[in-house]
């Protein structure tokens, strides 16, 4: 049992090659005679083994020179051959699909997919770019078609109510009025200011009694080349800059502490700041400035009724309009002559 | 970047593979010189020493490796998968219902001729008659034997080779070696003195 434990089989040849018999120890040679049957036996199994280990073996036997040849060119080919049929399977299938399953036509699908998609998101890009820009060029066009109606009182409170790019349009826009026309109708307050002052100080002398038809011509010359609506608010605006300002100039330089911002159809202040006015004024000069405002007037209204500066459809606003201008007009005339 | 090739002849085995997969000519050619010689004496010692049949099978066993590189896995040792491709080519050709006649007529020839001259055959006819000895053996003792004592591999290798145990691979060779000492037994007396 122990020398089964120590040998197996497989290791007789290593005592073959290593020891004669009569060298083995005695648990060798138990297990030696348990697969070789005598020591004559062991003896010719040893021999052999040396014989065959010993043998010289003919190994200069070597494959014909054609066969290296042959396998080096189907070696070349079958690889050449691999990258036809790469090419074939990958564009066409040969099973015998239908035209329309093959692999050359899918392929050509999701490449023409692929191409209509890349192509199409540039167009749209392009597309927002040009919205955008019009957007930007739009913008000042609709701010200066559609301005924000102004009143009296907004125009009082221009500092906190209204916005600054609407201010500045409005400042512009009353700017370009009041450079066509003249100066005591068109100025903004700042220049109806200055024209106060200056008639105050008597830099302007004379007052003709053209002055103002041909405000009116002016007038009309600028607002025909506006739309109706445009030259409507225009007005209303000049208008109210000249009531306000104007009659708040008055009241200033009169010491007329409390004033209320006129409206367009509120021409009681100015009434009766003209007949404080008028109470002081010499005879000869009320009767002629009075022979003058007459006629300024009738001008005024003949003009009013074909030069369509005044919108048909707000017939109250434009007697309102009229009235505030005409009277103006005759306050700052006998303003001039007060002086 | 790699301007000059890769030196063949300091790469292994399994890279020759690699690159001959990829369609490298050079590593085929390399590889074939390296076991072209050992593969064809081993089929003319597998197969009763036929020139002929062991160019043939020479040729069909490379030609396995050109067409069938899949069948090759990364990490093996490549001569083991080489000739564990070899011995099943030789199983199959001593399956096949010729071979085995053949083997038994070449034996009582050979039987015949070592009988009657044994006595003066010198290490010429010690070969002749070793390789008709080995043809009584069985296909697994016949292997055993040709790889231990002709291909030099050692009983690790012949393992790896056959897919089998060490101890399989000793036991086959002690009866293998039991079987020849009694086919030439007429060398026995002579060499044993």
């Amino acid at each position: 049992m122990n020398n089964k434990a120590k040998y197996d089989p497989e290791d007789i040849e290593q005592l073959l090659r290593d020891k004669k018999y009569i060298e083995l120890c005695d648990e060798e040679r138990e297990f030696v005679n348990m697969h070789i049957g005598s020591e004559h036996e062991y003896t010719k199994l040893r021999s052999l083994l040396a014989i065959v280990e010993d043998q010289s073996w003919d190994n200069t036997q070597t494959p014909s020179p054609e066969l290296r040849t042959t396998l080096i060119e189907n070696h070349h080919n079958k690889h050449k051959k691999s990258i036809r049929i790469w090419l074939n399977n990958l564009l066409f299938a040969s099973d015998g699909r239908p035209w329309h399953k093959q692999r050359v036509v899918q392929w050509t699908l999701a490449a023409g997919l692929i191409a209509g998609v890349i192509l199409s998101l540039p167009n749209n890009n392009a597309e927002n770019k040009t919205l955008a820009e019009t957007m930007i060029e739009d913008t000042p066009i609709q701010d200066t078609r559609k301005p924000s109606p102004l009143t009296s009182k907004d125009m009082a409170n221009e500092s906190e109510t209204t916005p600054t790019v609407e201010r500045n349009i409005n400042s512009e826009l009353a700017d370009a009025v009041s450079g066509n026309s003249e100066e005591v109708l068109l100025e903004p307050s700042h220049h109806a200011n200055d024209g106060i002052d200056k008639r105050s100080r008597g830099v302007i002398d004379n007052v003709d009694d053209d002055v103002i038809s041909r405000q009116w011509t002016a007038l009309n010359n600028k607002d025909t080349k506006k739309s109706p609506e445009n030259s409507l608010e225009t007005d209303k605006i000049v208008t109210d800059n000249l009531n306000y300002e104007d009659v708040d100039d008055v009241a200033r330089d009169k010491e007329i502490v409390e004033y209320e911002p006129v409206q367009q159809t509120q021409t009681q202040p100015v009434t009766s700041v003209s007949e404080i006015i008028i109470s002081e004024m010499p005879r000869e000069e009320l009767e002629r400035k009075q022979s003058i405002q007459s006629g300024a007037t009738d001008l005024m209204k003949k003009e009013g009724n074909t030069s369509g500066y005044h919108d048909n459809k707000s017939s109250d606003n434009e007697r309102n309009i009229s009235i505030s201008l005409s009277e103006m007009d005759d306050v700052i005339s006998k303003l001039f002559v007060a002086y | 970047m790699i301007i000059f090739g890769p030196d063949y002849k300091d790469l292994t085995d399994e890279q020759l593979m690699s690159h001959s997969t990829s369609g490298d000519n050079k590593a085929f050619a390399m590889l074939y010189d390296r076991f072209s010689s050992k593969m064809y004496r081993f089929f003319y010692r597998m197969l009763w020493n036929d020139e002929e049949k062991a160019n043939d099978f020479t040729q069909d066993l490379f030609m396995k490796v050109i067409e069938k590189p899949h069948l090759y896995h990364d990490g093996k040792k490549f001569s083991t998968w080489l000739y564990s491709i070899a011995t099943n080519m030789c199983k199959n050709e001593y399956r096949s219902h010729d071979v085995r006649k053949r083997a038994s007529e070449e034996v009582k020839y050979t039987n015949n001729y070592s009988s009657s001259n044994a006595e003066q055959a010198d290490n010429d006819f010690f070969k002749r008659d070793l390789h008709l000895a080995l043809n009584k053996l069985n296909d697994d003792q016949r292997m055993v034997f040709i790889m231990k004592h002709k291909q030099g591999f050692k009983t690790r290798e012949i393992a790896e080779h056959l897919d089998c145990s060490e101890g399989t691979v000793k036991s086959r060779l002690f009866y293998a070696l039991k079987i020849l000492s009694n086919e030439l037994s007429a060398y026995n007396k002579t060499n044993t003195t």
